[in-house]
């Protein structure tokens, strides 16, 4: 497992490998399928395999960033995880327990281990509830303590969140974007969860303000240990706060890997295209990234997935065996795998990579 | 500077509110020459899409107390409505913001192509027009093959298809050629681009701009790219002009901005840009001020880490910081970038140099070394 060409980052890599013996988080073969209805008796005409058996293991303390497109189906992933929707099948783990198989009773005591930061700050709040009221909300729901109790709570949050105290009074409407995304923050913290998906927490928000939001959230997980899903299409910021990360396209994982191995050598036809649309602002940020590699056409429709290698129609590197049969995790480091033909011994067109 | 298709002079631009009057645009100079692509950058709220929208003229609601808006050498603010009617979709047009919103979803791809080339700037169509296209066929044909033919320049490989699509029926990066095709359908001379990419995926975007890029080089056409994202600017554009809270803080040229740049607005913002080499800095605490009752001198200082008590009194006049480099801040002394600001600089402001250059040389010196570009 460990090769030459890795030996600098070996002893991070078993570091991790010992982590991950016993990770916090574990998917197994997660599915959601959303079936189709058409005519007028609502006939099952198919189904969108919107996440199509993804596996991936998430260390304690540690950030795992989901990166893709829009429909890659990153956050039906997050989502199915905690499951705000049902999954099809699939096995996730949190903290050893096995969330697909909770009873509705059950699965409400356990989400005080497992929550959301929602994508747009604005629409995730409710508009009629003061900032206390939200907060408190999750609070009341687990039992925790008496009202004085909570309002401490409530205090102690919003100071770990850095908003002055006295916004507890105000509504949303009153604050900018990212003081709610923090408000959202201390909600979805306020029970000392282990595990928390941030579903692209800062893409409705300016750099500026997007910035302080990503140190509060380190700051935080430094202090509690939390283990984030950071969902994400924008690499450059996942690059700052992932440890490990995981591509997607169309439902499927396509690269796996830590951080520093994937951006340094990307090993997907896909994860490399991503990496070299990345805007920079540097010469040095521009050397460190792909050469540009533009993409055919656009991602097709979920419903007809190319047979195979769902990549194939727009990959650059596509050869016959693509169509015929799905490629599987070719494992490119100690802590790297990518689903490509091009990594495997049978076929002669593996020499074209690098 | 010899012939700028476009120049914005002493803008201002304000809307009645409920609480009073907003100020929202604070006059702000810049031009744009020919041939040449600027880029407009700032954060939510800043004023980008209002200046643009007051160049255009789309803004009934609006009133500009002061300024010029000179469209080859001609003051557009003082046209009537027709007859700035009839400049717009013709001699300038704009890329809209949202490619999801701003195609009429009940019209085809293909009829509201044709509108543009139907009506060409004009405010209403004469009756013996009317009657003219009704029979003939001629005419219409031929804007058909045009709008066809705009569509395949686009890169969309089914232009026929395209041209009888409904918006629904497309995904986000076709629309938005779609929106470049219409833009350009009348061969505009000023094309103004808001936000283009930013609705889009990173891979749709860059192949976007790549070809807008290409289409406007192939034309010379003259492009103002109104962005968020400083690393789009710095791929797109030759000058960059950074917007904070109505005032233009800070233009120099792209390579000179990314060297060497001065305003703490800017180096905040550039800090706080995820990057892959150096990491994502602290972000800036604190947000933009209230328009309708806004500081009387530096619009940044409370938020700037370099502030002193007179940034909160004097107006930070944009002086020249190179030779073609200006900078709205009292941390850079140099003379003012505008005549109108004569007055401000014969009694100037002193709160010490910027921190960042305090070990070594002077900002002008700087830059001239980093091969400020010739005028």
């Amino acid at each position: 497992m460990n090769d030459s060409a890795y030996t600098t980052e070996s002893t991070a890599a078993a570091q991790r490998d010992r982590d991950l013996d016993d990770p916090m988080v574990t998917v197994e073969n997660l599915k959601k399928h959303f079936p189709l209805f058409e005519g007028i008796f609502q006939k099952k005409a198919g189904e969108v395999r919107a996440v199509d058996g993804v596996s991936f293991s998430i260390a304690e303390g540690e950030t795992f960033g989901l990166v893709g497109e829009s429909g890659s189906g990153k956050t039906t992933t997050g989502r199915s995880m905690l499951r705000l929707t049902e999954p099809t099948s699939g096995r996730v783990e949190i903290d050893g327990q096995n969330v697909v198989d909770l009873s509705d009773g059950e699965l409400k005591r356990f989400r005080r281990n497992m929550q959301i930061v929602h994508q747009d700050p604005a629409s995730s709040l409710n508009p009629r509830h003061r900032v206390k009221s939200i907060i408190e909300a999750p609070l009341k729901i687990h039992d925790y303590g008496d009202s004085e109790a909570r309002l401490e709570r409530v205090e102690e949050l919003l100071d770990m969140v850095d908003l002055p105290r006295e916004f507890m009074y105000r509504y949303p409407g009153q604050l900018s974007g990212g003081q709610k995304q923090r408000v959202g923050i201390a909600r979805a913290v306020a029970l000392n969860p282990k595990f928390v998906v941030l579903d692209e927490p800062t893409s409705a928000l300016d750099v500026s303000v997007q910035a302080r939001i990503i140190n509060i959230l380190e700051e935080i997980q430094e202090e509690f240990g939390i283990t984030y899903l950071f969902i994400t299409h924008d690499l450059s910021l996942l690059k700052n706060v992932a440890d490990r990360i995981g591509v997607m396209y169309l439902g499927r994982l396509v690269e796996v890997g830590d951080v520093d191995s994937v951006f340094g050598s990307p090993q997907h036809p896909y994860s490399r295209a991503l990496l070299s649309a990345i805007s920079t602002i540097s010469e040095e940020d521009e050397l460190a990234k792909p050469d540009r590699i533009t993409l055919d056409g656009e991602v097709p429709d979920p419903r007809e997935k190319p047979s195979g290698c769902a990549f194939r129609s727009r990959c650059a590197h596509e050869f016959d065996a693509c169509a015929v049969e799905e490629p599987e995790l070719y494992e490119r480091g100690p802590d790297q795998v990518a689903r490509c033909f091009l990594h495997d011994d049978r076929f002669e067109e593996g020499a074209e990579w690098e | 500077m010899a012939d700028p298709i476009l120049e914005v002079k002493n803008l201002h631009v304000h809307f009645e509110t409920h609480d009073g009057t907003a100020e929202v645009i604070n006059g702000i100079d810049f031009s744009i020459d020919r041939g040449e692509t600027a880029a407009l950058v700032g954060e939510t709220g800043c004023g980008k899409s209002v200046t643009v929208k007051s160049i255009m003229g789309l803004l009934p609601s609006a009133t500009i107390p002061e300024g010029e808006i000179r469209y080859k050498g001609e003051d557009v603010l003082s046209l009537s409505d027709a007859e700035r009617h009839s400049r717009r979709g013709k001699e300038m047009s704009m890329i809209m913001q949202d490619p999801m919103t701003s195609l009429n979803p009940v019209l085809t791809v293909g009829e509201q192509m044709m509108d543009v080339l139907k009506w060409q700037g004009r405010p209403r169509l004469s009756l013996s027009k009317l009657v003219r296209d009704a029979l003939s066929t001629g005419a219409k044909a031929e804007h058909r093959k045009r709008a066809i033919e705009m569509l395949g320049e686009v890169e969309i490989s089914a232009p026929e298809r395209v041209f009888e699509s409904y918006p629904v029926e497309l995904s986000g990066g076709m629309r938005q050629r779609v929106l470049i095709a219409i833009a350009l359908l009348s061969e505009p001379d000023l094309l103004i681009a808001d936000e283009p990419g930013t609705a889009l995926d990173v891979t749709t975007e860059a192949k976007v701009l790549d070809l807008l890029d290409e289409l406007v080089e192939e034309r010379d056409t003259s492009v103002l790219y109104i962005t968020h994202d400083l690393g789009v600017a710095r791929e797109v554009s030759d000058r960059i002009n950074v917007m904070y809270a109505g005032e233009i803080v800070e233009q120099a040229p792209t390579v000179d901005l990314f060297a060497n740049p001065q305003h703490p607005y800017t180096r905040g913002l550039l800090e706080s840009i995820p990057t892959l080499s150096t990491g994502i800095g602290d972000g800036i605490e604190g947000h933009l001020p209230d328009y309708t009752n806004p500081p009387a001198g530096c619009r940044f200082a409370d938020r700037c880490p370099h502030a002193e008590a007179a940034c909160h009194e004097a107006y930070p006049y944009p002086r020249r910081t190179g030779p073609d480099h200006a900078t709205a801040c009292h941390l850079f002394d140099g003379l003012p970038a505008r005549e109108r600001h004569e007055s401000l600089a014969a009694d100037p402001v002193d709160i010490g140099t910027a921190p960042w250059l305090a070990g070594g040389g002077d900002a002008p010196g700087d830059i001239s070394a980093d091969g400020g570009t010739d005028q």
